[in-house]
């Protein structure tokens, strides 16, 4: 038994590979688009606030397994002809998708600010950006960090729907190995990876919280 | 005169709120506004310091305009010159502010939210604007308060390190926006003598409040407003000793 679990390692542990390089890259690259997406979306210009309401409201609308499929067999279409490849194309679903949630997220938290912290920073000469940069988003972040803790934990598992597009991440390589082997063992293996990530991720969450708690 | 305001007009959607309010601020005097909620007191404060734009009229700090009326404007050109932003940095250093709720940064320290704005924004070295902040705090009373964070703190603490922060840039004129509101009445005393202090080491002090007692003990000069418009102005003295307005008679009287 334990020889077989051993067995399978090298397999799960490239799967796992797969499965952070998603998780990371998404995380890298959504948040910061969720914060500039949510400072669109708070503007005042009409048009671009538009834009970014219909982007929203597809991506939070819409599973994200049928945005994968969409983007890598969709636009791979030969009527389309937007040819991607299947990481690509998977990273660019996650980002998009995430980058929607983690914008709403922080929409309202920077909405939850009082307003009269943008008064004091306008009395004391602060500019607009050093408003947002120094006053607004320090204390947006201690708002939003339960929320994005949740959604971060919810990114470690839909990182194994893009199997759909062929990626060997982790719930795939249990998959083959199960199917291989007829046996249950593989996918026990890959649920216990899923919860010794979520597990880390929970732990690192409550001490970033503890770490702003320094204020009220 | 630190502050002269003339002709000053404000409407939010239609409604005038400010119709032509004008008067003028000395160095070292006390000048307290009284009025009902509503009376456009706060809209008063809050044109003075650029947080909302007035519609029309001369708001001058120290020799510095905010906005002037252009009477030789014509047909084409606006009756008001508004303030580029290099200058209302320079107006801002000039006028400090504690709104009613403090409205103190809640991330940063007392002292952070001291230094903040004078580093960041006038670029004071930090050394020099970290021993303002601690003599401020030392003459405020709050000598070991610099490491505090705002929560920490009691109503009339938070409110001493408003005035902290509103006092890093030497200005010449302090607004205070109903500064007994958020306080227990045996913390009335402490706050006029602070604000007397401020008078006395030069700066005009202009406040706005509803509370009568404490306007009477700490006013030099009251200004009474009522729907926009100043409806009395007086020293002390003279304001409260010889009230013929009715309608001031029925507010003083509660």
């Amino acid at each position: 038994m334990t020889d077989y679990i051993i067995s399978l390692l090298p397999a799960m542990l490239s799967g796992l590979q797969v499965t952070l390089e998603i998780f990371f890259l998404t995380l890298i690259f959504s948040i910061p688009l969720g914060i500039l997406v949510a400072v669109g979306r708070l503007s005042k210009i009409k048009p671009l606030v538009a834009v970014i309401k219909f982007y929203i409201w597809v991506m939070r609308g819409t599973p994200l397994l049928l945005q994968l499929v969409f983007i890598y067999f969709g636009l791979g279409l030969p009527t389309v002809g937007i040819k991607l490849d299947r990481f690509t194309a998977a990273m660019i679903a996650f980002i998009l998708n995430y980058a929607a949630y983690f914008a709403e997220i922080f929409r309202g938290g920077i909405e939850s600010i009082d307003k009269g912290q943008y008064d004091a920073a306008k009395v004391l000469g602060f500019s607009q950006v050093q408003t947002f940069t120094r006053i607004i988003l320090p204390q947006m972040v201690k708002i939003v960090l339960p929320s994005v803790g949740n959604e971060v934990i919810t990114l470690v598992k839909d990182t194994a729907l893009v199997y759909i597009v062929g990626l060997g991440e982790l719930l795939r390589e249990g998959r083959i190995a199960s199917n291989r082997d007829s046996s249950l063992i593989p996918l026990v293996v890959v649920a216990a990876f899923y919860l010794a990530l979520t597990a880390i991720l929970t732990k690192i969450f409550q001490k970033i919280e503890k770490r702003f708690a320094y204020y009220q | 005169m630190v502050l002269k305001v003339e002709g000053l007009y404000k409407s939010f959607n239609g409604k005038p709120v400010l119709k032509g309010v004008s008067f003028s601020l000395q160095p070292g005097e006390i000048l307290t506004v009284i009025g009902r909620s509503g009376s456009g007191k706060t809209t008063l404060l809050r044109c003075i310091n650029n947080l909302v734009k007035c519609d029309r009229g001369t708001i001058m700090v120290d020799g510095m305009y905010l906005c002037k009326d252009n009477p030789a404007a014509n047909e084409r050109e606006l009756k008001t010159i508004y303030a580029k932003g290099p200058e209302v940095l320079q107006i801002r250093k000039r006028l400090g502010m504690v709104f009613q709720n403090f409205n103190l940064f809640p991330h940063m320290s007392v002292l952070e939210n001291i230094i903040e704005a004078p580093i960041n924004v006038f670029g004071v070295p930090r050394e020099e604007a970290l021993e303002k902040a601690e003599r401020l705090l030392a003459m405020l009373e709050l000598p070991d308060k610099g490491a505090a964070y705002p929560f920490e703190l009691s109503g009339g603490q938070k409110q001493r390190v408003a005035i902290a922060r509103a006092c890093a840039l030497n200005p010449l004129v302090m607004c205070l926006d109903e500064p007994t509101s958020a306080l227990d009445p045996e913390l009335r005393e402490g706050i006029a003598q602070t604000i007397e202090n401020l008078a006395a080491g030069g700066m005009g002090v202009l406040l706005i409040t509803h509370d009568m007692v404490f306007a009477k003990r700490v006013a030099h000069r009251v200004i009474f407003m009522e729907d926009g418009e100043i409806l009395a102005e007086g020293s002390k003295q003279e304001f409260f000793d010889n009230i013929a307005n009715e309608r001031i008679k029925n507010f003083i009287a509660g």
